[in-house]
């Protein structure tokens, strides 16, 4: 044990007078603060609109049609995902029974609940991913905790200090766990203050109002970045046992890192839109325009039909890609921080789940004022479970390999 | 003596293990994605293509239509605003026009995840793999000290310098070669894509810049790896300024711009364009009323030709205000909009990458400069056909159009699809911009090269 925190204190001393350390630990501090500061500005701008859209709202359209849009939540300064897509208004028409129901794109005349596109101005940011603290940790920093640790064995080897080092009576494992805890606490040292100013900046601006909630949501999606970071730091110290060189071990590295961050959840979204393809919502459209109308339950009742095959593939799809881009690790960070911050794909279904039976419940005669309350928190974690499972095995997968490449490597 | 040092520079890249793991990331990402991209093009394709073929829809009733414009068919190398690109837009007689595809029931993961296409494979994996074929071509000379056994031979350093970007270089080129070939392959086999010649002359120019990028980062590396004097400090920087330039700046740059050039929420827009209309119907209102009264003042006692006249005064005005005064609030808020966007352009000039993208999805036809123009083009549209309309009726009396669609008012929808010559001469400072980075990138490199010890 006295060995083993020598060993760490040791790698702790190299790595944190490093220059690669500190430049991380000041990008860190770059990136995080302007990420929060564009972010609550952009969380600002959607309660604006959100505030506009509901001052908006008077009683004759209330009696006419239901106008309005999901509060922006304020996690989504962190993990924005599908938050600004669902913040988007919604209407809902209807003495009648809608030729569309819920998939009508257009405008406010076209009768059935739908969101509007017109002219948002989103399409500036489409082009680009949002830069909130998730994407920061996901594709920035996982780069640099597997850049901080490709040499970690290898590295070692080349200065010949390896050698020296397995000559005292220490213990292969003994020395592999010391690395990586090291390291590890290293990046997390780096990380510590772009963390703390992140928070501070949160709470002094004020801008975004946090619950007691919001702040156990928030402190879950910071562990859930570490151990995530964890996986790229371990896969760094994988790289680093199999190969004898730390230029070839970063070229590996990086190349894992590009195919897992960067392809394989893009290539598995688009795989599955072409293996579980979904008509797009105007040919549906046209489909329920077809049904001919009988009685005004009747027809109802086929149109909401059609509404629930419909969804029901729209989901299919949506699944198939999930678990297919969820051979990354990142797919599983983004999925997991984006159901801890509300602002996730189950979010969004549960919104739309929530309106469509309210839409229901009031065609059938019983008016009832629309709630529609967010996740609890348990049932976030409760959904956000496999993909933490999956962060860990990756981790345990990973230090188990290094762990077999350690035991064989030739320290000379 | 150039020749040389490039077939020793292309030699020890072809030898090494990145000149592999390039290919294999090639063939990995980009031709599937290709293919994939393909697939998705042509499922849009036929699903669209019942009203792509007649540029303007009807859905059955005479007081709503569609604006349809062509899928790009270049989306499957640069897909841009992807799902955010409108394909069509929706009018109505008593209001402007929709657009955008946003829908309640959609795959909600491809608003998290992006598209996999060439554009994002030359920004992201080229310039981190530019990065890893230069971050030793000096540094890691001079750390070994072959260095000093080269500079002993009678060498230029400029020439030097020009062997090791332009050596490495190839070899990129040549390890990424194969799967360029697959890709065309794709794209010449592919049943659903058909691409025409201006689709080829327009990949061939994204081809061009995607090159002329990944060119610039070779230079930075060269010019990183003169700076610093071990290999391991030229990667730390390298990785830095790699992270800088491709994931912050574009990312960062439109929020910037949001931030410094703030346009109108669109429901403030709405807001103002419910106030005209409500202050333009005003005097018509009156005017029916004005009608009624010289009518015997109840509509069910009017002759079906009163009724429809006075009927007439009211759409005929919706006709004529919706396309003539209530676009211009939009295009004063289009117009906005594009001056945020040229803003957040101005800053990605910083950045080859962002430059690059804005660039590619310009040519592909998929970006912003594609959907104002789709938009600018609807509101064209509507203008002409209201002033049709308008001219018809003052011509014959006949007001009945005013209900019913007739094919010969209706004017063609011409949605304008610049060359690539205009993309190109339009864009001409960007792309001097890629080039003139990669310029300063030799030339600094080359400065710090004489100056620096071997």
């Amino acid at each position: 044990m006295r060995l083993l925190l020598t060993l760490i204190r040791r790698e702790l001393l190299e790595d944190l007078t490093s220059s690669r350390y500190i430049l991380t630990s000041v990008l860190c501090i770059v990136l995080c603060l302007t990420s929060i500061i564009l972010m609550s500005e952009d969380y600002k701008r959607r309660m604006e609109r959100y505030n506009f859209l509901m001052a908006d709202m008077t009683q004759e359209e209330l009696l006419r049609r239901l106008s309005f849009a999901k509060r922006p939540q304020p996690l989504s300064v962190i993990a924005r995902g599908v938050d600004e897509v669902m913040g988007r208004p919604l209407n809902i028409t209807g003495w009648q029974p809608e030729e569309e129901p819920i998939a009508h794109v257009g405008g406010r005349s076209a009768e059935g609940q739908h969101l509007y596109g017109f002219a948002q101005g989103q399409h500036l940011f489409a082009l680009f991913t949002t830069p909130d603290f998730v994407y920061i940790v996901g594709v920035v920093l996982s780069a640099f905790a597997a850049f901080l640790s490709f040499g970690t064995v290898c590295g070692e080897k080349q200065t010949h200090t390896l050698s020296l080092l397995m000559s005292y009576s220490i213990r292969r494992p003994t020395f592999l766990l010391a690395k990586w805890l090291g390291g590890y606490i290293s990046l997390l040292i780096c990380l510590c203050p772009a963390i703390l100013l992140m928070l501070v900046s949160l709470t002094v601006t004020s801008v975004v109002p946090m619950q007691a909630e919001d702040w156990m949501r928030l402190a879950g999606i910071v562990g859930l970045s570490l151990i995530y970071l964890l996986v790229f730091f371990t896969l760094g110290l994988l790289t680093s046992t199999l190969t004898h060189q730390p230029a070839t071990s970063l070229i590996l590295v990086l190349s894992i890192w590009a195919l897992w961050v960067l392809g394989v959840p893009r290539i598995g979204c688009s795989a599955a839109k072409g293996l579980r393809p979904v008509q797009p919502n105007f040919v549906f459209g046209l489909q329920k325009r077809a049904v001919k109308q009988g009685s005004v339950e009747e027809f109802q009742e086929t149109l909401w039909k059609m509404d629930d095959v419909y969804i029901g593939t729209v989901d299919a799809q949506m699944r198939m890609a999930a678990n297919l881009s969820r051979f990354s690790p990142f797919a599983s960070y983004v999925y997991a921080s984006t159901t801890l911050a509300q602002t996730g794909i189950t979010d969004a279904q549960n919104f739309r789940r929530q309106v469509s039976d309210w839409d229901r419940e009031r065609r059938g005669g019983r008016p009832d004022q629309l709630l529609l309350p967010p996740l609890r928190l348990e049932q976030s974690v409760l959904r956000m479970t496999n993909d933490l499972i999956l962060l860990f095995s990756w981790n345990v997968l990973l230090f188990m390999g290094a762990y077999l490449a350690f035991l064989r490597y030739d320290v000379r | 003596m150039l020749l040389i040092l490039i077939r020793k520079e292309m030699l020890s890249q072809v030898l090494n293990i990145r000149f592999y793991v390039s290919f294999a990331l090639a063939f990995l990402l980009l031709v599937p994605s290709t293919y994939i991209l393909a697939t998705d093009y042509g499922l849009m394709q036929k699903e669209y293509g019942l009203l792509i073929g007649k540029g303007f829809y009807t859905p059955g009733a005479w007081d709503r239509f569609w604006v349809c414009r062509e899928i790009p068919r270049l989306r499957v190398l640069a897909s841009g605003l992807d799902e955010n690109l409108s394909l069509r837009s929706h009018n109505t007689v008593y209001e402007g026009a929709y657009f955008g595809e946003s829908q309640f029931a959609h795959n909600f993961l491809s608003d998290i995840l992006s598209h996999l296409d060439f554009v994002f494979f030359i920004n992201i994996v080229g310039s981190l793999l530019a990065f890893t074929f230069t971050y030793d071509a000096i540094s890691g000379e001079r750390q070994r000290g072959t260095l000093r056994l080269v500079m002993a031979n009678p060498v230029r350093r400029a020439l030097l310098l020009l062997s090791k970007f332009l050596g490495s270089y190839f070899s990129f080129v040549v390890s990424v070669l194969p799967a360029l070939g697959a890709d065309v392959l794709v794209l010449y086999l592919h049943p659903d894509v058909g691409f025409g010649s201006s689709e080829w002359e327009a990949s061939f120019w994204l081809l061009v810049l995607a090159m002329l990028n990944v060119g610039v980062y070779f230079m930075l590396g060269v010019f990183v790896s003169c700076i610093t004097r071990e290999p391991r400090t030229t990667l730390t920087a390298l990785i830095m300024i790699w992270v800088f330039l491709v994931l912050v700046v574009p990312n960062f740059s439109p929020f910037i711009a949001a931030k410094l050039h703030p346009i109108p929420a669109f429901h403030q827009v709405q807001r103002q364009a419910d106030t005209l209309t409500q202050e333009s119907a005003q005097p018509v209102r009156r005017q029916q009323h004005e009608f009624l009264d010289a009518h015997g003042g109840k509509y069910e006692a009017m002759s079906e030709e009163n009724k429809m006249e006075y009927q007439a005064i009211w759409v005929n005005h919706c006709r004529t205000f919706y396309a003539r005064e209530l676009t211009k609030v939009w295009e004063a808020f289009f117009n906005q909009m594009d001056a945020q966007a040229k803003l957040a352009q101005c800053f990605s000039l910083v950045s080859p990458s962002a430059t690059f993208t804005y660039l590619a999805s310009n040519l592909a036809h998929t970006g912003i400069e594609s959907e104002h123009a789709f938009r600018f083009a609807t509101i064209g549209f509507r203008r002409q056909y209201a002033a049709n309309l308008g001219e018809y009726i003052q011509r014959t009396g006949d007001k009945t159009k005013l209900w019913t669609l007739d094919d010969t008012l209706i004017p063609p929808f011409e949605m304008p699809k610049p060359t690539i010559s205009t993309v190109i001469s339009s864009h001409l400072l960007q792309f001097m911009s890629i080039i003139l980075y990669g310029f300063l990138c030799f030339c600094s490199a080359y400065v710090v090269f004489i100056r620096s010890l071997i």
